[in-house]
């Protein structure tokens, strides 16, 4: 019997861990609410894919907000724990997100990441300012760039030394490149049923909910049944 | 048939390649090779050179580029393991963590990667180079070795020329205390090239030490 691995960001992530670790993401709310009327968490896609493949257990590795230098790390840090016949999901993050240290952490940078917001900027004196609003118009900038098939042939090259090392691979993505080529996983190309969708805009929030992760589930099963993992 | 394949930055890289790029700005290599093969008539030692003597090593495929950053290295690996065999050796020389790339535009407008070092003097790109001096790039490498130890050769080893004191894997104390100013390119040159990379004594002693630290399986992982 074999063991299932996922690795991601936000849209791999399974509830649970949600719950635990990130309890005021609105995922995590609504899987709560979702909990404490049904008594289970809703449906995620590897409970699909553990049904249909006979797993014996699913270890998720995902990480709300990861990029795909987090990922890959999370991937090497994880490698001695995967076995010959386990099955693994790698759902590269979209290929714009990168990251910088700050203070001695990893700070993820995003497409309108919003730091304005998260900087009290009008109470900052003037000089200082204009430096964090240079800065904020570098990063927004890059990751502006980053949407660019350099990044993809980045994210191909890793995946040519990860499907060398585990036998069972799949490389895919909840992110879809309408104008990119030669994207080197498979993409997962909307729509899917959201989170707003299914609470009928009680909880804004554009992840999947468990509808929408039995549909990502059924169409990973029918990519994994015809091997199209795409190299 | 053993090859010898080799990553890294500009450390690593061959005497042959640099010399054939001369022209490039800053490559004083370049010139130290140039000159020194003007008065001896060969090129000066590498390191290459012990390795593959004292392993019997049929071809050597230097794909070391020069100001990589880990990020660069770790890709040039990923498009070249195919070419490596089980019996082959790999000697993985990990650049400076201070070192990041950034999408920007090369020939023609085109997206290229540029490599941010600590000396570039933009302020973010500074302090982010003087921040990533940090415990958190070094588990980004240590993850990515255990990655890579999956696919390449048992005869592999990961090392790196410049002294971080927050790498756990890997031992680069030697380099530091043994290596001073009298092995670098300026000196060897008498003050004719001026660069810090190693001139021919440099790569002797740590072609001498590359072989030690591979004999004595201290694989630094």
């Amino acid at each position: 019997m074999r063991k299932l691995f996922v690795f991601g960001d936000s849209f791999s992530n399974s509830w649970e861990r949600m719950v635990m670790y990130n309890k005021n993401f609105y995922q995590a709310i609504y899987a709560g609410e979702y909990y404490d009327v049904n008594k289970k968490y809703p449906n995620h896609f590897q409970d699909v894919i553990k049904q249909k493949f006979n797993l014996r257990s699913v270890e998720n590795l995902g990480l709300n907000g990861a990029d795909n230098y987090t990922i890959m790390e999370q991937l090497g840090n994880h490698m001695h724990l995967i076995e010959k016949d386990d099955l693994v999901l790698i759902g590269w993050s979209d290929i714009t997100r990168w990251r910088h240290i700050d203070i001695n952490k990893w700070n993820l940078n995003y497409l309108g990441d919003g730091e304005f917001n998260q900087n009290p900027y009008n109470s900052i004196k003037k000089t200082s300012r204009k430096k964090i609003y240079k800065r904020i118009q570098f990063l927004e900038k890059q990751s502006v760039m980053r949407n660019s098939s350099t990044c993809l042939e980045e994210v191909r090259s890793w995946q040519n030394i990860i499907n060398r090392a585990l036998n069972n691979v799949i490389f895919w993505s909840p992110f879809f490149y309408d104008g990119l080529q030669n994207v080197p996983f498979i993409q997962r190309k909307p729509p899917t049923f959201t989170i707003s969708e299914e609470t009928k805009g009680k909880i804004i929030d554009n992840h999947w909910s468990g509808i929408g992760h039995e549909q990502v589930g059924n169409w990973l099963c029918t990519k994994i049944k015809n091997k199209n993992s795409i190299l | 048939m053993k090859n010898l394949f080799i990553f890294g930055c500009s450390y690593s890289n061959d005497w042959v390649s640099v010399f054939k790029d001369v022209g490039a700005p800053n490559n004083k290599q370049g010139v130290y090779a140039r000159q020194y093969k003007k008065e001896n008539k060969r090129m000066p030692l590498h390191f290459q050179d012990i390795l593959r003597e004292e392993f019997n090593i049929d071809e050597v495929y230097n794909l070391a580029i020069g100001g990589a950053s880990n990020y660069t290295i770790l890709e040039e690996i990923c498009k070249n393991f195919h070419s490596i065999q089980p019996n082959d050796y790999v000697f993985i020389e990990w650049s400076d963590v201070t070192r990041f790339r950034i999408i920007g535009k090369g020939y023609r407008g085109s997206d290229k990667w540029n490599t941010v070092y600590v000396s570039d003097d933009e302020s973010f790109f500074q302090k982010q180079s003087v921040a990533r001096d940090s415990e958190l790039t070094h588990n980004e490498i240590d993850n990515w070795s255990n990655l890579l130890i999956k696919v390449l050769p048992k005869n592999t080893l990961f090392w790196t020329p410049f002294f971080q004191t927050h790498f756990h894997k890997i031992d680069n104390e030697y380099i530091e205390n043994k290596l001073g100013y009298d092995c670098t390119i300026t000196y060897e040159s008498k003050g004719t090239v001026i660069d810090n990379h190693w001139g021919e004594n440099a790569h002797q002693v740590v072609g001498d030490w590359l072989v030690d630290k591979f004999k004595n399986q201290n694989r630094l992982l």
